[in-house]
């Protein structure tokens, strides 16, 4: 079975929900539309266990598959190759399967919608796109897939087209993006001007053949390549489309801007881990890029009223993370938290669609409360999901998180209390929104409250498989304390981080400050419940923090505001174009060129207007020219005896 | 496929031939004038096909005729065909029937002239892009400005008069020094050699001290800046596209300014080398100019088909700098996104036309959120756009990454080059997605437009075909690259070559 | 000299005798046989169509002692003018029936005589090889042509328009005759042949005589500035005849000039002379494009840019040799093609002829009259120079020349004022096509000879344009003719 099967079902999908969707109406395309990915998701995993299999016992070699060449003009040759290695595995491992659940989650969620047909059409799209980017065996393979996703993330954000809102929102997003994939495309170009291919096993080998040759080229290519991950994955300063990107449905934000999409960037940086490893200047500006936005999406995490804005920075945040653990040499615990969040942030979207389609579309959570008692599954379901990201052990997000957290204070503390903060304020922020939500005393209007009502099991069922992984799924990357080969996780994954002469090596931690930092990040995250259960829960709710905010009014305002980066961008980015570009149409365009031309055509008439006064009708002046003609010539041909 | 005799010319003349035919059509018989005239068109696209067995292998023209015109002069009907222009006058061709089939529906008064006038118009583009004669390419180079002009002018729009005149002059104003640059060539050669003659190979074996080289090389280079448009000769551009009727921009878009990028290709470059490769920065430098400048320009539009037009400037920038760079990688990649371009452009421009036919307006802000109304048009609407902004896996993708990465990589260039023009990749994304946002996206503004009928069959099955061109190139571009690339890495080779001589002085 | 000599000179002028014999024979019908008058038309074409078998048949030497030329060349001008005369009345007989229906005139039988003598004086010009005979030849065309511009007697314009030709030509054809004085007072002689013998090339008297008999050819041909006369007249002259005088006499002048300067310079212009020449052509060309963008009458627009294209055929003259010779012949057969189609539609298009020509009335004719249109449409484009028509070929054989004699300079100022000229060429066509109807009337219906002179002329144009080698061999032949012509 080709792994060429993988991409090209969904696809197939898509052809049949989006050309005849319409006339066969929603069975057909819930058939196709599920049944596809369904299908993908099982060979997927005919692929993939014996392949794991394989790995765990010792020979991890890379499975390549070429369907012949694509691209082949000058210099430039590439194939149209997929692979299937340790990190392609994982991807596909959680991308086929949770893929899955959200289609059938969708199912439920989107059964009244009138776009039922394109919805799954899109969806199909991106599954196919996202297997492209996952398997591809060349960068450039990787980006038709990486693109691939782009539009889909478009189409879907812009699901409502009608909404001004979500028009707007899908532009922002593929623009941002845009301007990631502009450094992308520089990286390309950089490395067939360096390497004449942009085959990964090429690549990675000639590298590590001789990486002193090399490391003087890959501080540029490196950084450009994060370029490309920060628009994917939503960092600073180009995580701004990610929170609007919630104008698209609930399962689509769980998809494709928590589980899968947005996580390429992470894939992209692990995937050419040998290149940064080579530039410490690269991998600080990662671990930097990734700490910063970490902490400042939490901050503003910790005072969103709406519930899917709440998850949205929560996501940049924990991407932030991620990136944090490739700048410090975490590679592989950087893939291990793309999984884990992969599982539980998912499962928190779902859990959000499933209160926010009990509340009738109602988002803000000021007014809802003591849903728990009217969604017993949603409540549980999503409080295993924000165990999870508070980090609280046996978890998964647990084990994911104190590994980066780790590893970083391993190469600097100071990374490492960014971290740390962030961890105490993720903790916070998730808990409130569990207060609000599910405790307490409802606040939502009467018909709201007579509508409530638990999701369907098409609904449910997603959420409890999830649940599940989200509480269990930590456990295959033990931490190194348990025991030396307790992490299957590393054992699997290592291979992906070759040994590199004079490369960039994480920092080793003593065992005993291992355990200290575990039980400091525990303590964090218990920190933060704790204040969020003071703020929010019992009697006293929201009065502490109301106090707070009258104490430092503008700070909060601030912070609520999403510290005003939209409004800045809009001042000195868009503003601007907007006016140059007008000014190139009106001034330089109409006025200058035209107005030249114009001028000219003007001159030339006007000289034969004035022209036309010497012909009078009167014979006399006739004869007059005709006499000066001849003056004129003997007077030129010397007549006058000046020979 | 079977061979057909002298295949380029029924190709060339066929459509002229229909032309003719069609004056003996009473003027009413509206209907049989519009079948017989795609007919024709079909006819020729069908014959072009047989093209399709040029053999990259052999790097010379293919399919050549020679026939003595004007002896006394050495003038003579040569027609040939190469990697360079085979797909061009397939673009023709292809876009020839479906610019007429689009306009059954739309085109009422006159319609016998309309028809006869782009089946003109097509012997003039197949004619350019085949001859080997510089009179005889000189020649229906300047018969294309006939027709079109009366497309405009007829057919138009409001200020179709303005335009259409601009179009001529601007274009005539263009070419008129390249005609007296042709005939000193000539002289030269005859002096040189004692032989009359106009024959491209012989002009390729003719070179000239600097001086009157850079002059000669300016005089060609004017014409095509002009047609292709570089900036700043490019206002003609928006007025001629917006007046033109449907079918006209398409043609206009599609090939007219194609033939731009052709001749700089195959005269400017080949014949003048030296003053070429000198100059080449300065063309790049306008080129970039083009891209930023024509992505902004077309930004701050308000009216759709302007819009259109000066993506047209964008995108033609970005492929004269691929040939400004001069590498195998970016001028194979320059030849195909002309190509590509005819295609997305010609398709864009279609579907503005299905707008503007039901709605009679072009302005932005008469739509809005039409796509509920017309989901069909939005969706391959959708397609073009992603064509034109260069998503991977449709057409202008492939030509956008190789002019992209072999200017990056061209040993003469500076990188900021490519990284200026891939700048216009984010930029034909802001004003594109703009468009769409604007015309097919946001609530409905205008009750009007709820009353919007969806696409035709006629005007699907065209915008179809154009859309399995754009995924053809897109997912198999080798099919097409490499029946491009033997014939420019022959051009390259023989413009360095000729280059690097030393300059034999005339008289 | 020889008995049976003389039979043979005859035989040499026989075209121009049947022609002027014919002119006489339809004078007599007019006066003893109106209703013969249906046939002059017919007898005149006939007339001219023998014109040109017969010159195919004159022997190829010189008559009447040297004075008359038998040479290719006068073959081929000879084919130019019948061309001409033939296509002219095509279009004047069904023109002048509509005149004498709107009561301009009582009868249009003196047309036919006076056109076809003026077509004789034309032919002695282009075949004299010595100044009296072109002289004669001169006065001659210009008498007929004088009555001819004038033969609306009850318009207005049309007297007025033979007034001011009669006047202006004969103080032109007064500086003909003095330069001719001139050239015989230095030379010694009348006969071209011999000028080349006085060895009196740069002499400052030769050249005044040259200066003055160049005005007055210039004056016939129209050049700046010796151009004046031109607009007036044609706006008042019969269109027919209009296309006739805006066609032959210019060439025969041409061609007068070409003998005397190739006899007076023995075949190389002086530097001085090519320069005044070079200056006459630019400002011919720039004042005839400037001044014509600025016209709304059709006639006028079409005197203006006659002026302009004999500018271009001037730059022959300045080039000089066999080659620019040839090219001037060759602009020649193309210009009267184009030209006289252009007046044939005028005739066609306007009905009435007491008023002007406004350009604004050709509005939509595209679909009211689709042929005249079209051929009016299709000459414009010629007389702009765009390929694929005859007028194309003109330019293109005079610029060769041009850049063969290092004169690129002159080419370039002659391509910048084609561009100049597409403004009002562009003008006439969009009119015709892209502007509503002004009148309500239709125009009138055409007649089958109007019909035949256009689609003469349109096939004639595209022709021509299309496969130019045949005439080119031919108009190359000619010039050979002239012995002191260099390559």
């Amino acid at each position: 079975m080709p792994l060429l099967l993988l991409p090209l079902l969904p696809l197939a999908g898509f052809l049949l929900c989006g050309l005849l969707g319409k006339r066969l109406g929603k069975t057909f395309v819930t058939v196709c539309g599920v049944g596809s990915v369904a299908l993908t998701t099982v060979l997927a995993y005919v692929r993939l266990v014996p392949y794991v299999a394989g790995v765990f016992s010792g020979h991890a070699a890379p499975i390549l598959e070429r369907y012949g060449s694509w691209i082949r003009a000058g210099n430039v040759s590439i194939d149209f190759a997929l692979r299937l290695d340790p990190l392609s595995a994982l991807m596909l491992s959680f991308v086929t399967f949770v893929g899955f659940l959200i289609h059938v989650y969708s199912v439920g969620y989107m059964h009244a919608d009138t776009g039922y047909g394109r919805y799954f059409a899109y969806l199909n799209l991106f599954m196919a796109a996202m297997l492209t980017l996952i398997l591809a065996a060349n960068f450039l393979v990787l980006f038709v897939g990486w693109e691939g996703v782009g539009l889909c993330s478009y189409l879907l954000i812009a699901f409502d087209y009608l909404k001004e809102s979500s028009a707007r929102a899908g532009r922002k997003a593929f623009v941002a993006n845009r301007v990631g994939d502009f450094g992308f495309l520089i990286g390309l170009f950089l490395i067939l001007g360096v390497f004449g291919t942009l085959e990964f096993d090429r690549l990675f080998s000639a590298v590590a053949a001789s990486p002193g040759r090399y490391a003087p080229a890959m501080t540029a290519i490196a950084l450009c390549l994060f370029v490309g991950a920060c628009g994917k994955s939503a960092q600073i300063p180009l995580y701004v489309w990610l929170p609007d990107a919630m104008a698209g449905p609930t399962p689509v934000s769980a998809l494709i801007h928590a589980a899968t999409m947005v996580t390429a960037g992470v894939y992209v940086v692990a995937r050419s881990n040998v290149f940064f490893r080579l530039s410490p200047s690269a991998m600080a500006v990662v671990a930097i890029v990734g700490g910063a936005t970490a902490l400042f999406a939490a901050i503003i995490g910790t005072a969103q009223n709406d519930i899917k804005k709440v998850l949205a920075y929560s996501t940049v945040s924990q991407l932030g993370y991620m990136f944090l653990a490739c700048g410090v040499g975490a590679f592989v615990a950087g893939m291990f938290h793309v999984m884990t969040h992969a599982f539980f942030k998912a499962l928190l979207f779902l859990g959000s669609g499933s209160v926010i389609h009990a509340m009738g579309g109602e988002q803000d959570m000021r007014r809802m409360g003591g849903l728990r008692r009217a969604l017993p599954v949603t409540f549980w379901t999503f409080l295993a999901g924000t165990l999870a990201l508070a980090g609280i052990p046996i978890w998964a997000g647990f084990f994911s998180k104190d590994e980066i957290l780790g590893a970083a204070f391993a190469k600097s503390p100071g990374l490492w209390l960014v971290g740390f903060v962030a961890a105490g304020l993720t903790s916070f922020y998730m808990f409130r929104l569990v207060y609000r939500t599910f405790f307490g005393e409802f606040r939502g209007t009467d018909d709201q409250k007579h509508h409530l009502h638990e999701s369907p099991a098409s609904m449910t069922v997603p959420l409890v498989v999830l649940a599940v992984l989200s509480t269990f799924g930590g456990l295959v990357g033990l931490p190194a304390i348990v025991g030396p080969r307790a992490n299957l996780f590393h054992r699997f994954l290592d291979p992906i981080v070759p040994p590199l002469s004079g490369g960039f090596e994480p920092g080793e931690l003593s065992r005993g400050l291992e355990i200290g930092l575990i039980a400091a990040s525990v303590a964090i995250a218990l920190a933060g419940w704790l204040i969020a259960r003071v703020c929010y829960a019992g009697d006293r709710s929201g009065s502490l923090p109301e106090r707070f905010v009258r104490a430092v009014p503008g700070l909060h305002r601030v912070v609520e505001n999403k510290f005003f980066v939209d409004e800045i961008y809009d001042f000195l980015i868009y503003r601007p174009f907007r006016a140059l570009a007008r000014f190139f149409w009106k001034a330089i365009d109409t006025l200058v060129i035209d107005g030249l031309i114009n001028a000219g055509a003007f001159v030339v008439e006007l000289s034969g207007d004035l022209l036309r006064f010497f012909t009078t009708g009167n014979v006399r002046n006739y004869a007059l020219t005709f006499l000066l003609g001849i003056v004129g010539l003997l007077a030129w041909l010397g007549w006058m005896g000046a020979r | 496929m079977i061979a057909v005799p002298h295949l380029l010319t029924w190709l060339i003349f066929l459509p002229a031939a229909g032309a003719a035919l069609l004056l003996l059509f009473p003027a009413r018989a509206v209907t049989e004038v519009k079948t017989a005239g795609i007919v024709v068109a079909l006819a020729t696209f069908v014959l072009s096909l047989g093209l399709w067995s040029y053999d990259p292998a052999v790097a010379a023209f293919q399919f050549g005729e020679r026939v003595r015109w004007i002896p006394a002069l050495g003038i003579t009907y040569t027609v040939g065909i190469d990697g360079i222009s085979l797909l061009l006058v397939l673009l023709t061709t292809l876009l020839t029937p479906v610019a007429l089939i689009f306009s059954i529906s739309h085109v009422k008064e006159n319609v016998r002239g309309f028809t006869a006038s782009f089946l003109v118009l097509e012997t003039g583009m197949i004619g350019t892009l085949a001859a080997l004669d510089v009179a005889l390419f000189y020649v229906f180079w300047e018969v294309m400005l006939v027709p079109m002009y009366l497309i405009i002018g007829i057919w138009g729009g409001k200020r179709r008069i303005y335009a259409a005149v601009k179009f001529f002059l601007f274009t005539m104003a263009g070419s008129l020094l390249m005609f007296v640059a042709i005939l000193y060539m000539a002289v030269q050669y005859h002096r040189m050699s004692g032989v009359w003659s106009f024959s491209l190979e012989d002009f390729y074996g003719m070179s000239f001290p600097i001086v009157s080289q850079t002059l000669l090389f300016f005089a060609f280079a004017l014409a095509f800046m002009v047609k292709v448009p570089l900036f700043p000769l490019h206002t003609w551009l928006p007025d001629a596209h917006t007046e033109a009727p449907t079918a006209g921009s398409i043609i206009l878009a599609g090939v007219l300014l194609k033939l731009g990028v052709y001749g700089y290709l195959r005269f400017a470059l080949p014949f003048f080398p030296q003053a070429a490769l000198r100059f080449a920065p300065w063309l790049a430098g306008l080129a970039l100019v083009g891209i930023v400048y024509g992505s902004m320009v077309a930004y701050a539009q308000k009216d759709m088909k302007r819009l259109v037009a000066y993506s047209s400037v964008a995108h033609l920038g970005l492929v004269m700098l691929g040939i400004a760079a001069l590498t195998s990688t970016s001028t194979s990649g320059a030849v195909l996104q002309s190509v590509n371009h005819g295609l997305s452009t010609g398709a864009l421009f279609l579907l503005v036309g299905v707008l503007y036919e039901r709605r009679h307006t072009r302005e932005i802000e008469a739509y809005g959120g039409v796509a509920k109304f017309v989901p069909v048009t939005a969706t391959l609407f959708l397609v073009a756009t992603f064509s034109s902004i260069g998503l991977p896996g449709l057409n202008g993708f492939v030509g956008e990454f190789l002019i992209l990465t072999g200017t990056f990589n061209a040993p003469g260039a500076p990188r900021w080059w490519a990284i200026v023009a891939t700048s216009g990749m984010i930029l034909s994304a802001v004003y594109l997605l703009t468009l769409v946002q604007r015309v097919f996206w946001t609530p409905v503004r205008h009750e009007e437009n709820r009353s919007l009928t969806d696409i035709h069959a006629s005007e699907f099955v065209v915008c179809a075909a154009l859309v399995l061109a754009m995924l053809a190139i897109g997912l198999a571009p080798n099919l097409f690259l490499d029946k491009i690339h033997g014939s420019v890495d022959t051009l390259i080779a023989f413009v360095r070559a000729k280059s690097a001589a030393p300059m034999e002085i005339l008289r | 000299m020889i008995p049976g000599a003389y039979s043979l000179d005859v035989s040499a002028a026989l075209p121009e005798i049947v022609v002027a014999s014919a002119g006489c024979l339809l004078l007599l019908l007019e006066a003893f046989l109106p209703v013969a008058r249906r046939t002059f038309a017919a007898i005149s074409i006939l007339a001219a169509g023998s014109y040109m078998v017969l010159l195919e048949r004159i022997p190829g030497s010189d008559a009447f002692a040297g004075s008359f030329d038998g040479s290719i060349l006068a073959r081929t001008f000879g084919l130019f003018l019948g061309l001409a005369a033939v296509l002219t009345l095509l279009v004047a007989r069904p023109y002048l029936e509509r005149a004498v229906a709107a009561g301009l005139i009582a009868s249009d039988g003196e047309f036919y005589p006076l056109l076809l003598w003026g077509m004789v004086g034309i032919s002695l010009m282009a075949r004299g090889l010595d100044l009296l005979v072109i002289f004669l030849g001169l006065e001659t065309f210009s008498l007929c042509f004088y009555i001819l511009a004038a033969y609306f007697k009850s318009s207005e314009a049309s007297s007025e328009a033979g007034l001011k030709y009669f006047l202006t030509g004969a103080f032109a054809s007064s500086f003909t005759l003095f330069g001719i004085a001139w050239i015989y007072g230095k030379t010694g002689s009348i006969s071209i042949a011999r000028f080349a013998d006085a060895h009196v090339g740069a002499d400052p008297l030769l050249a005044a005589g040259l200066v003055f008999l160049l005005s007055g050819f210039a004056f016939k041909i129209a050049l700046a500035p010796f151009h004046s006369w031109a607009p007036d007249v044609y706006a008042g002259m019969p269109t027919p005849a209009v296309a006739f005088l805006s066609v032959a006499p210019k060439g025969a002048a041409l061609v007068v000039l070409f003998r005397v300067f190739a006899g007076v310079f023995d075949g190389v212009v002086p530097g001085r002379f090519r320069a005044a020449l070079a200056a006459i052509a630019i400002l011919s060309m720039i004042v005839g494009n400037l001044v014509a963008l600025a016209q709304r009458d059709v006639k006028r627009l079409l005197a203006y840019s006659g002026i302009a294209h004999m500018g271009y055929v001037a730059i022959g003259l300045a080039v000089f040799g066999r080659d620019a010779l040839a090219a001037v012949l060759l602009y020649l057969f193309a210009y009267a093609l184009t030209n006289i189609g252009a007046f044939a539609a005028v005739a066609a298009l306007y009905r009435d002829e007491r008023e002007s020509h406004p350009v604004g009335l050709l509005a939509g004719m595209g679909t009211r009259s689709p042929l005249a249109a079209g051929v009016l449409a299709l000459c414009m484009i010629s007389l702009g120079g765009i390929p694929a028509t005859a007028g194309f070929i003109g330019k293109f054989f005079v610029f060769k020349a041009a850049i063969e004699k290092d004169l690129v300079w002159l080419a370039v100022v002659g391509v910048l004022n084609s561009l100049v000229s597409l403004g009002y060429y562009l003008r006439v066509v969009y009119v015709l096509y892209m502007r509503e109807p002004v009148e309500d009337e239709l125009p009138a219906p055409l007649a089958p000879e109007s019909r035949l002179a256009l689609v003469l002329c349109g096939l004639g144009v595209l022709g021509l344009g299309i496969f130019p080698a045949r005439l080119w061999q031919i108009v190359q032949a000619a010039s050979r003719a002239l012995p002191s012509l260099r390559p």
